[in-house]
């Protein structure tokens, strides 16, 4: 038996990252520094990669979805941080921004697909 | 959901102002326990209840189990915080040292020390510092406690709930998990930040690469064994691509290999005895896994075997052994080191006997990995001490599966009635343990406000090329961008005066004075000898000194030639060697510590 989220649970999720995303960038940017900032930029450094490439792969119940987000999501953010360390071209907002694109693309393309599902299926 | 909701902000508020009358840096021997009032333990209580509750219905609710979990994670792990503002733990300022001398640097220097070869974790935290834009991690790190351990526990729910496909055993053993990891590893350190990717990468491994059978002669010697046929495994209707699965799993494994040294070990043995016993497939996957671990081991083997030893003994009863700190501890460290070995057998006799349930069941064989979790991590001790903290690696390691295997085995009670109350039992039997266990020694581990601006001070203004040494353990050390300009003995340790039998068991007065000197010039021709509050605690709680040795040994150095005032606030103290260079600036003399002697 599969718990999958439907596809409307499914829009939810890829809107409420989009909307992480989108308050990320603007608490890192504009918003105010303390712990409202750091708060937002740790959910969405959680959360964000990771939930966007689970969109790409599918996830049978529903517990286990922010498990792999958090898991994938540090992975990815370790991967690139460490490549950083290591050659010394350290440019950790440059890789957030990069991170955060690719993110919100793979998000943008699921809601997407998600409504076409939706509005379009049988 | 409204209720639960109220219910939850009157807990919440309950725990918060339990907390105002608890003044954290004044604790007695039996350490935080002793000092939290009834309301505390009533918030508890309450949370954990509900946590038993929601959990025996979670199939349909699990969002409110996991709820209450979160609550009684916030509450055990949250109270240090909430009560002192910055992380516990003297050692852990060494770990936010590597942070800010990366953010700043922006590479690792692998000639300075194990963590600029281990950089993943601090790499990543030196990033978020970044972008958060707070450059000092002391002030989040804190709670880092608190967040790993609730990712750790989400980790658990899914890894627990991919095995048994029961949400109801996977939200009690989130709880039973949260309540007996009580072995303080989850700070703002690279073990907490591999345990927590380790636990994802076995989420996709058992979620994604598990058969649908075991090896023939594994189903075979269980049946054999327990006499009862055994149910085959469950797997997930949903598989990735082989290639994403192999990927996902090899990414984290990357990660945790460049994170942390023991954690990719506990992996590599855990999942190879899965791979062998038949109950996890690529083969080649381990192969992959070994030689990520091994490779990047030999590309640091001279350092490790140089500084630490790759080995310690083969002899596992050594290699359970703690650091011997002392042969006389105060009544509250026996306490706490009683309750901890209840803990231990306690654990792992509900372990064992859940597996011989499950057996007789018929789903050990569906319970396979999270039996060979449970128990792989004891491996360790047939070959590394890990400086003394090999058994409290091997709990933290196990505590998920052990967990997990409690948990099912409870819901096999026959009677549906049942199972609340034993599971109510053993979660309340695991919190006071808990309680004794993880809070008993806070007395040592909660650093002051002024310990951590003399920590700052000192590597601010402190002549580059010193050493600092320490009267004993308990001072933030190596708490700065700089701290490689500080010399010391290789390792990760300050030294300190206690490891030294000339200051152990004594009174201490000016005849140590040159000896102090001695073990500064052991290091540097220049330096300092850092007394403080935490390391007066350490080393009388410990009975390694008097009550109030240390203290004359302070004021011993304070009116040597040997020795000038160099800092000083409420809780510390900070002698320069004289002779040495002084600093170009001159650092503040504020009021002397109140006492010379605690009663504590």
């Amino acid at each position: 038996m599969t718990r999958a989220l439907n596809q409307r649970g499914r829009a939810a999720l890829d809107l409420a990252l989009l909307g992480l995303a989108l308050l990320a960038l603007a608490s890192a940017t504009v918003g105010p520094g303390g712990a409202p900032r750091l708060l937002i930029v740790l959910a969405a450094a959680c959360l964000l990669p990771g939930g966007a490439l689970l969109t790409l792969l599918p996830v049978e119940d529903p517990l286990l979805g922010p498990a792999l987000a958090v898991g994938l999501s540090l992975t990815v953010e370790a991967l690139g941080t460490l490549a950083m360390a290591w050659s010394g071209f350290w440019h950790p907002a440059g890789w957030a921004v990069a991170l955060g694109a690719l993110a919100c693309g793979l998000l943008l393309r699921d809601l997407a697909r998600t409504t076409d599902r939706r509005t379009g299926g049988p | 959901m409204v209720a639960f909701g109220a219910l939850a902000v009157v807990v919440v508020a309950l725990w918060r102002i339990s907390l105002a009358g608890v003044n954290p840096y004044r604790l007695g021997e039996y350490g935080l326990p002793a000092a939290l009032p009834m309301s505390w333990y009533l918030a508890l209580a309450v949370c954990v209840l509900g946590a038993v509750l929601a959990s025996t219905r979670a199939e349909r609710r699990p969002l409110l189990a996991v709820f209450f979990i979160g609550l009684v994670a916030l509450i055990l792990f949250g109270t240090v915080p909430a009560l002192s503002g910055q992380p516990h733990y003297a050692w852990t300022y060494k770990h936010i040292g590597v942070v800010r001398y990366l953010e700043i640097r922006g590479h690792v220097n692998p000639a300075i020390d194990i963590y600029n070869r281990w950089p993943g974790f601090f790499a990543l935290a030196a990033a978020f510092s970044q972008l958060t834009g707070v450059h000092d991690p002391a002030s989040y790190a804190a709670w880092a406690d608190l967040f790993f351990v609730l990712a750790a526990a989400v980790m658990v729910i899914a890894a627990v709930t991919t095995v048994t496909r029961d949400r109801r055993v996977a939200c009690a053993a989130a709880l039973l998990f949260v309540l007996s990891n009580w072995v303080g590893q989850t700070y703002f350190s690279p073990q907490a930040f591999g345990y927590v990717l380790g636990l994802g990468m076995l989420v996709v491994v058992l979620d994604q690469m598990r058969t649908t059978r075991v090896a023939p002669w594994v189903e075979r010697s269980i049946t054999r064994v327990v006499r009862r046929p055994q149910l085959p495994p469950v797997t997930t209707p949903t598989r990735w691509p082989r290639g994403s699965a192999v990927g996902a799993v090899l990414a984290l494994d990357a990660v945790v290999v460049a994170s942390h040294q023991l954690t990719p070990y506990m992996l590599l043995v855990g999942i190879a005895l899965l791979v062998i016993l038949g109950a996890v497939q690529p083969r080649w996957m381990l192969a992959a896994i070994a030689a990520m671990t091994l490779g990047y081991l030999a590309a640091n083997f001279h350092f490790i075997q140089h500084n630490y030893g790759l080995f310690t003994s083969i002899d596992p009863f050594n290699n359970v052994q703690g650091p011997k700190i002392t042969q006389h501890p105060s009544a509250g460290k026996v306490l706490n080191t009683d309750v901890e070995l209840l803990f231990i057998a306690l654990v792992f006799a509900l372990a064992l006997g859940s597996v011989i349930r499950l057996a007789r069941r018929g789903l050990l064989v569906r319970a396979l990995p999270l039996a060979v979790l449970a128990f792989s991590p004891a491996a360790i001790v047939f070959g590394q001490n890990y400086g003394g903290e090999a058994s409290l690696r091997v709990i933290l390691f196990s505590s998920p599966w052990c967990a997990a295997l409690i948990a099912w085995a409870l819901f096999t009670l026959p009677s549906p009635r049942s199972r609340p109350v034993v599971l109510g039992l053993v979660a309340g039997l695991f919190a006071p343990l808990f309680v004794v266990s993880y809070l008993g020694q806070e007395e040592l581990n909660i650093v002051s406000p002024a310990e951590v601006h003399a920590g700052a001070w000192f590597y601010s203004h402190a002549a580059p090329g010193s050493v600092l040494v320490l009267a004993a353990p308990g001072f933030p050390y190596r708490y700065g961008a700089d701290y490689p300009a500080f010399r010391g003995p290789e390792g990760d340790a300050n030294p300190n005066l206690m490891t030294e039998p000339a200051f152990q068991g004594r009174p201490l007065g000016a005849a140590q004075v040159p000896a102090v000197a001695a073990r500064i010039r052991l290091y540097s021709t220049h330096g300092y000898i850092a007394f403080s509050r935490d390391e007066t605690a350490f080393a009388e709680v410990f009975r390694i000194t008097p009550p109030g040795a240390l203290a004359d040994l302070r004021r011993a150095v304070a009116s040597s030639a040997l020795f000038r005032p160099w800092y000083q606030n409420r809780d510390v103290a900070i002698y320069e060697l004289a002779g040495a260079i002084s600093s170009p600036t001159s650092p503040p003399i504020l009021p002397a510590p109140r006492g010379g002697r605690r009663q504590r």
